[in-house]
């Protein structure tokens, strides 16, 4: 079974080439290739790698079982069995030897599990989102390259072969965002976006560089080989050493940085909101669901090495807690239904990254699992009601669709119920996980700050659902015409994963004691976060108590929010009264990236036109005019008069002679 | 004792006439040099024990190409340009690598007398050089029974005056389209 | 005290610098066909010396050598002048200030 790991990306990259040269070949019909060959292996090569991790996860759960009850039998810890297969040599440079592998273990099986699992049903909706644009084969493409890319991240074996998928998502986002590229804004997105991810990806590389420095050279850097480095006693010493501490706090610095621009943290979270200029499917897939996940992924992934730095996990839970706050608020001015949730997903993922930096790598990756699934069915049902609108995507134009779009609104409903926390969906369960934890391990005042942010979640998803489905329609009459619920396959997607936004969260329902998942991560991260705090959750206060405060901060927002809009606070027609407030409230990083960033870059670029770049023009006119002067003295040598043309050419000789005779004369 | 007379007598006439031919003006004058250094050239082959090569030089070099040399010149009768200044700035560039080369083998050839000289005049004292008579020189040119000698050279270089004659000839012929060139002397003077 | 093989020696060395100059400096084409014969001539006067510096027959060699030099000077001058008639047939002069036709 190891050695067909290497089929996990390859399934969809091949269906990356079909589709491509598909799209290439039928680029010069008017209406492109045939959508239905097109769509059946768009959908085909994601499912069979969908089939494939289940069979593998079958097999890993089985290894994993047989491993634990050799380890009881002989009382000893064994290490938890994971398949591994290695492609070759990949970089090998002096004492740097990578190879290019793949790792499957729990970790990894379990973020493959929804990666190609809601990946198949987003290729599923994009067959009927999709189905009268022009551009149907090549998006396919681009979407089965994206999700090969991504089995790339999770799957590789070592930071150097996750990097790698890492760039490849980066660059698949920005084709996608930028999909429908005669529209010059577009483009302009997928730029924004590839850039600022560019500056994580630098993060990354130089966090990488510095870990490599850390460990010695000679190491191979993989996962294996780094959590056992980390987790080993002895190195543990050599890490107190002020000047290697140092060294490993800037290199998980940089990590974290590079996280901060694939998951859209502050501060290089400015791509996400303008990334929702692409398609909606490629919202929820891409900057819902997985690649903005894999900031987590990799925190969760080099657990052991952040531990060890106590100070980049304050400043990752700070972070997290401070943009889930600052995307809450924002998203409460927002007026496009994907601008909303995108918000909302930067909102959920600083959740995320705040359950990381307090040390529950597991809450977090729980919050992974299930936001991927309501996050991913509330973009789908924006999309449907889009669709449905005939691509109105203004909420302020929406309104008493749930009488119309009864489906859709179904699973809307599923996806707003997990997210603002309510009872036993989703949500609930790990969302007041990571608050629970954060209590516990955080301390107050990144409680209150991750409380208040589930308060404001809950007002501004209550104000979308208000605005869209209960309100009074407020839709163009011409559109009301048209609406319409969306065919099968963008509803079956629907179906499975508003079932799934209301029933994953029983995978680890602490309070009942269902934690199933929490034990498959045990393996994986537990070391890590053992050797953190050693509360166990017992101590503190009761569980209940605390789901209780998240309930109540749930209810709050969503009466607040029926209150806003009772009261008319929410204007329908015409500007809100916070317009221009809200404004100012977006463009604040966008001002920061535009000083740091734009203004030194146009000031360099200033100086070089303007003072170096005549310099070395100047440089090279000397040096023509050197080789010119030296030219017109050579040619002097070269005379009109017969007599001295050969008296010269003597001389030379003579010189020569005189030379070859030095010793003799 | 006497021979050094004879040298000495022989050399300063070869120096002069070379010098004469650098400084004269008409070729005829600068012909009548080279043969008077042939001359005393011919007079030093003598006193090196080489009396067929002397008497080679007079009648070849002396007799036969230098009066073709004459030749040409009085049938070209180019007297005005001997009316060009004799040395001008260009020349001095020319005397340069001249006196370079001059001063080097001088002064290589003293190097050797210091290095070797006296060993070779002891040898040449005990068995003295041979000298190049007709026999002798014939003996080295066609070999004898064993060698071959010189002789393919010999031959070669027969061929090269037959090929040298055909060439001239044919350079020198007169086109018969072209109208000759009138060796008039109404040419203005040139610088 | 210098013997004969040195004294011609020199004396063969500086007939050839004169002959040098001799090309070098004059204008007329004859002088230059001159010079060449005197170098040849320096040249054949540094063979005999040379020859005369070896014992026994083994110098007759070096008095061959001259023998074939005249040959070929002859040759030469032959060929040399023919060259020089055809030159001032088509120049009218035998200046070789006067040869630039290769000049910008």
């Amino acid at each position: 079974m190891t050695n067909l790991l290497w089929l996990l990306p390859v399934l969809p990259a091949a269906g990356f080439a079909i589709n491509g040269l598909l799209a290439l070949a039928g680029s010069r019909r008017g209406e492109g290739p045939d959508r239905g060959i097109v769509g059946f292996l768009a959908v085909l090569f994601p499912v069979l790698s969908f089939l494939l991790t289940v069979a593998l996860w079958w097999n890993l759960s089985e290894a994993t079982e047989m491993v634990r009850g050799q380890s009881e039998l002989l009382g000893v810890k064994l290490q938890a069995p994971a398949f591994a297969q290695t492609m070759g040599d990949w970089i090998r440079v002096g004492d740097l030897s990578i190879s290019f592998g793949f790792r499957f273990d729990k970790l990894t099986g379990i973020m493959l599990l929804f990666v190609t699992g809601i990946g198949s049903l987003i290729h599923l909706y994009s067959i009927g989102y999709m189905a009268n644009d022009r551009g149907f084969a090549r998006y396919m493409a681009y979407l089965n390259l994206f999700l090969a890319n991504m089995v790339v991240l999770v799957l590789g074996d070592g930071p150097v072969v996750t990097f790698l998928g890492w760039e490849g998502v980066g660059l698949c986002s920005y084709l996608l965002i930028g999909f429908w590229h005669h529209d010059e804004s577009n483009g302009s997105a997928a730029t924004k976006a590839f850039l600022v991810n560019r500056v994580g990806d630098l993060g990354f590389l130089v966090g990488v560089f510095l870990l490599w420095q850390i460990m010695g050279p000679g190491s191979s850097l993989t996962y294996e080989a780094i959590s056992a480095w980390f987790r080993d006693p002895a190195h543990l010493q050599q890490l107190a050493m002020p000047g290697v501490a140092t060294l490993l706090t800037l290199s998980t610095v940089f990590l974290f940085v590079g996280c901060t621009g694939k998951s859209a943290q502050i501060p290089l979270l400015t791509w996400l909101p303008d990334a929702m200029a692409g398609p909606t499917p490629v919202s929820a897939l891409i900057h819902a669901a997985t690649m903005v996940t894999s900031g987590v992924f990799l925190l969760a992934r080099m657990a052991d090495v952040f531990v060890a730095a106590p100070f980049t996990l304050h400043l990752i839970a700070w972070v997290g807690a401070l943009t889930a706050a600052w995307a809450a608020v924002t998203g409460l001015f927002q007026h496009d239904i994907k601008k909303v949730l995108a918000y909302s997903t930067v909102s959920q993922l600083g959740f995320m990254f705040l359950a990381a930096g307090v040390g529950a790598f597991d809450a977090g990756l729980f919050h992974v699992f299930t936001h991927a699934f309501f996050k991913a069915v509330l973009f789908l049902g924006a999309g449907s009601v889009i669709h449905a609108l005939s691509g109105e995507q203004d909420i302020r134009r929406m309104g008493g669709l749930v009488r119309k779009l009864p489906v859709t609104f179904a699973a809307m409903f599923a996806g707003w119920y997990a997210i603002v926390g309510l009872p036993l969906g989703a949500g609930f369960w790990s969302k007041d996980m990571i608050l629970e934890r954060v209590y516990v391990h955080g301390g107050i005042g990144l409680y209150a700050i991750a409380l208040g942010s589930a308060v404001v979640t809950a007002v501004y998803m209550t104000r979308m659902m208000i605005l869209v489905f209960w309100s009074p329609s407020r839709v163009d009459h011409e559109v009301a015409h048209h609406i319409h619920e969306s065919p099968p396959s963008m509803q079956i997607p629907l179906w499975i994963l508003g079932v799934g936004a209301l029933s994953v969260g029983f995978l680890w329902a602490d309070m009942i004691h269902l934690d199933w998942f929490s034990r498959q991560l045990s393996d994986v991260v537990g070391a890590a976060q053992a050797s953190l705090a050693g509360d166990a959750p017992g101590h503190g206060p009761s569980p209940w108590l605390l789901a209780s405060f998240g309930v109540t901060a749930a209810v709050v927002g969503i009466l607040v929010a029926f209150g806003l809009f009772r009261s008319g606070y929410f204007r329908e027609n015409g500007r809100e009264p916070m317009d221009y407030r809200a404004r100012w409230w977006m463009l604040a990083f966008d001002g920061l990236h535009t000083l740091v960033g734009i203004w030194p870059a146009t000031v360099v670029s200033w100086v070089l036109d303007t003072w170096i770049q005549p310099l070395l023009m100047g440089l090279l006119r000397i040096f023509a005019w050197l080789v010119e002067v030296a030219g017109s003295t050579l040619r002097l040598l070269q005379r009109s008069r017969l007599r001295t043309n050969m008296a010269l050419s003597v001389l030379g000789l003579a010189l020569l002679l005189l030379f070859l005779a030095r010793e003799l004369l | 004792m006497i021979e050094q007379v004879y040298f000495a007598i022989f050399a300063v006439v070869a120096l002069c006439c070379a010098l004469g031919v650098l400084v004269s003006r008409h070729p005829i004058q600068g012909a009548m040099s080279l043969i008077g250094v042939m001359v005393a050239l011919s007079g030093i082959y003598s006193l090196m024990a080489s009396p067929f090569l002397a008497t080679l030089q007079i009648l070849v070099y002396a007799g036969a190409i230098m009066m073709l040399v004459v030749f040409v010149i009085m049938v070209l009768n180019s007297a005005k340009d001997s009316s060009t200044p004799r040395f001008d700035l260009h020349a001095c560039v020319g005397v340069v690598p001249a006196l370079v080369v001059g001063a080097v083998i001088c002064r290589l050839v003293w190097a050797w007398h210091a290095l070797d000289g006296n060993r070779v005049q002891e040898a040449l004292a005990k068995e003295p050089a041979a000298r190049g008579t007709v026999e002798a020189i014939s003996k080295v040119l066609f070999g004898g029974r064993e060698t071959s000698g010189w002789a393919i050279l010999f031959l070669a270089v027969g061929l090269l005056l037959l090929t040298a004659i055909v060439g001239a000839v044919l350079l020198a012929k007169r086109r018969l389209d072209k109208p000759p060139a009138t060796p008039a002397p109404s040419h203005g003077g040139h610088a | 005290m210098i013997f004969l093989p040195t004294q011609s020696l020199i004396l063969a060395g500086v007939l050839f610098a004169i002959g040098l100059a001799t090309v070098l400096v004059k204008r007329n084409l004859f002088f230059v066909l001159m010079g060449v014969e005197l170098m040849l001539n320096a040249a054949n006067l540094s063979f005999v010396a040379w020859s005369r510096t070896f014992t026994g027959s083994a110098g007759l060699d070096g008095q061959v050598a001259p023998l074939f030099s005249i040959a070929v000077a002859a040759a030469e001058a032959c060929v040399g002048l023919a060259m020089l008639l055809a030159i001032f047939r088509s120049k009218e002069t035998l200046d070789t200030d006067r040869f630039d036709r290769m000049k910008e």
